[in-house]
């Protein structure tokens, strides 16, 4: 199969990361580099969703049960609520940070892992999958958003050009946390459909399970004025914890010998 | 009296609770669980196993520690409960029902959900009967755990699909009926994700074993018929070396996209000669070519059969735990509904 989209949708990411950058840096005409920029990055959007559309088509599923396409998703779940902040919150400093990552994570699909499409195993043929998964990444997206926004504040306070709101951080760990709740109950309730188990402690499920706890950690600090200047370092420590459930648990099961019911080929 | 409650109703001890869990939670995924002594040598010393076993590390998730630490946050959770109860009553009788006391509230039943979730784990925990076994087809086990049930395995099928030129699994289904005192109560064709359902106990497709009856033929008899457990070897009737067949794919193929049956996919059985330290190709056994053995006798195919592995389960938690778990989603629904949209 083709990877023709998925490396134009890379190629205009990295085209918006420069001029949003150029943005950031008030460098050449903003308005018109602002708006080549956002024009850049709904097509790279487009371009990726095209490409997970003829992927799925291809693969007879959601292109979620390997690496290299939960991967894809992932960015793509990442690049689409990026956008989408920008667009209701017009925090564009934000958005070079995020598409750093992106762009990353785009050499990494597409010169250091396997494309191959892996079929659909039996116990995921389920409607689980189309609900469970997508809903998990989803909430990854959110929180990652969350982090950039935080990084980008202090990267670009560093050049007195940041305007920052800390109610964008905290709705976005909102909207994660619910997701990621959404996520483990929904990854419970198939557990309990094909295994009759619905907490086995998987290394998937309990490094979701510390993720959730660290972000719930982040929305209690709030209520405490001593504990709300740590809001930042949990924001960090939390987002870790995320990279830990998503790649760490492949690395957990080659290094320690775990057992993972979760890990990608 | 006074400082114990002050410490359980504080949002620190709750933080400080959160952040102790951790680490069992982390060793639980990076320690193996649950291994001998010589084998945790193997990866680590002396002293520091020590320290691993001191902790409750190799075990974390049933650790006295880690469970005294679950046991006090749910004492804490229950503490912040109560006082926030009290803070809201007293400020309703100050200020009347404002949105705010409402909001409160609503934190507490929320929070209430995550005790009616732990109530659930702990009446899985206590109430959990579970095991596996095995059913030929046409054949009836009991289950060992529970005592007085049957299952009854009418017959099990691999379906396959045609991958972009790659036969892999379908579907592995099972039709089979459920026997309580020798009396049949449920029958139902189960999958992976379908599982048979009676009362508290749960019936799931969890594996399968396969066999081949093969027959061991000489120029002029019969010699011997078994039935054979494949990938594992079995001594020759003549008992000059071993054998071992392959596992094999035997069902209907499907394409990728569609339900139209392509072909009907007959065992194909590699079979080795097993010599202790490695295996040697011999031939390729299918229902109409035997193999020609090297001491002279042919492996005949009678029938290669599919015996399904089931999962059965009673666990009176289960509904305890959805319970919890839908009223907290709800909860935290409405929650981000007002944080972060209301802006309340």
């Amino acid at each position: 199969m083709n990877l023709v989209f998925l490396k134009l949708a890379f190629l205009l990411y990295f085209v918006a990361l420069v001029l949003y950058l150029l943005v950031a840096a008030r460098l050449g005409p903003r308005r018109v580099l602002h708006l080549l920029a956002r024009l850049s990055f709904v097509v790279a959007v487009g371009l990726h969703a095209v490409f997970l559309g003829q992927r799925w088509y291809f693969m007879g599923h959601p292109p979620l049960n390997s690496m290299f396409d939960a991967m894809g998703v992932t960015v793509f779940f990442l690049a689409l609520v990026t956008l989408l902040f920008e667009v209701f919150t017009g925090a564009y400093q934000a958005v070079p940070v995020s598409l750093i990552l992106v762009s990353i994570a785009g050499y990494v699909l597409l010169y250091k892992s396997n494309p191959q499409p892996v079929p659909l195993m039996p116990a995921l043929m389920s409607y689980w999958f189309y609900i469970h998964v997508p809903i998990t990444i989803f909430s990854y997206a959110f929180f990652g958003m969350a982090f950039m926004y935080d990084l980008s504040y202090y990267l670009f306070r560093f050049l007195r050009r940041s305007e920052y709101n800390p109610r964008y951080t905290k709705n976005l760990i909102f909207w994660g946390f619910l997701l990621l709740t959404a996520g483990i109950f929904t990854g419970s309730a198939w557990a309990n459909e094909a295994w009759g188990s619905y907490w086995a402690w998987d290394p998937k499920e309990v490094w979701s399970l510390i993720t959730w706890s660290l972000y719930l950690i982040y929305l209690h600090l709030e209520f405490h004025p001593s504990l709300k200047r740590y809001a930042f370092l949990m924001n960090l420590i939390a987002f870790s914890s995320i990279f830990m459930t998503f790649l760490g648990v492949n690395w957990l099961t080659k290094i320690f010998s775990v057992e993972s019911m979760h890990t990608y080929m | 009296m006074k400082v114990i409650y002050d410490v359980l109703k504080s949002l620190k001890t709750t933080v400080v609770l959160i952040v102790l869990m951790i680490p069992y939670l982390v060793a639980g995924t990076i320690v193996p669980q649950n291994k001998t002594d010589a084998e945790y040598l193997r990866v680590f010393s002396a002293g520091t196993l020590k320290w691993l076993k001191a902790l409750g590390f190799t075990d974390a998730y049933h650790a006295p520690i880690f469970h005294l630490l679950v046991a006090l946050f749910t004492l804490n959770l229950l503490v912040c409960m109560w006082a926030g109860y009290r803070y809201l009553r007293r400020v309703q009788k100050e200020q009347g029902t404002t949105r705010q006391v409402w909001l409160g509230y609503l934190g507490i039943v929320f929070h209430l959900s995550m005790l009616i979730l732990l109530a659930g784990f702990i009446l899985t925990a206590v109430s959990k009967k579970s095991g596996t076994v095995v059913v030929m087809p046409g054949e009836t086990e009991v289950l060992p755990e529970l005592p007085g049930y049957q299952l009854k395995l009418y017959w099990f099928r691999i379906d396959y699909m045609d991958f972009h030129g790659r036969v892999t699994p379908k579907a592995y289904v099972s039709d089979v009926e459920l026997l309580v005192r020798g009396r049949p109560v449920a029958r139902e064709t189960i999958n992976v994700n379908h599982p048979l359902k009676y009362g508290d106990l749960t019936v799931y497709q969890s594996s399968y074993v396969q066999f081949a009856r093969v027959a061991f033929v000489s120029d002029t008899d019969t010699v011997d018929v078994q039935l054979v457990r494949v990938q594992s070897p079995f001594v020759l009737p003549t008992g000059d070396g071993f054998l071992i067949l392959d596992s094999y794919q035997m069902g209907d193929l499907y394409p990728l996209h569609g339900h139209e049956k392509i072909t009907t996919l007959p065992p194909r059985i590699l079979v080795y000669r097993f010599m202790g330290h490695g295996v040697q190709p011999v031939g390729t056994l299918t229902p109409d070519q035997p193999v020609i053995l090297p001491n002279g006798l042919k492996l005949v195919l009678l029938e290669a059969v599919e015996a399904s592995g089931f999962q059965y389960r009673v666990d009176k938690g289960v509904p305890l735990v959805y319970l919890g778990g839908i009223l907290f989603f709800l909860l935290l629904l409405l929650r981000v509904y007002f944080r972060a949209v209301k802006g309340w």
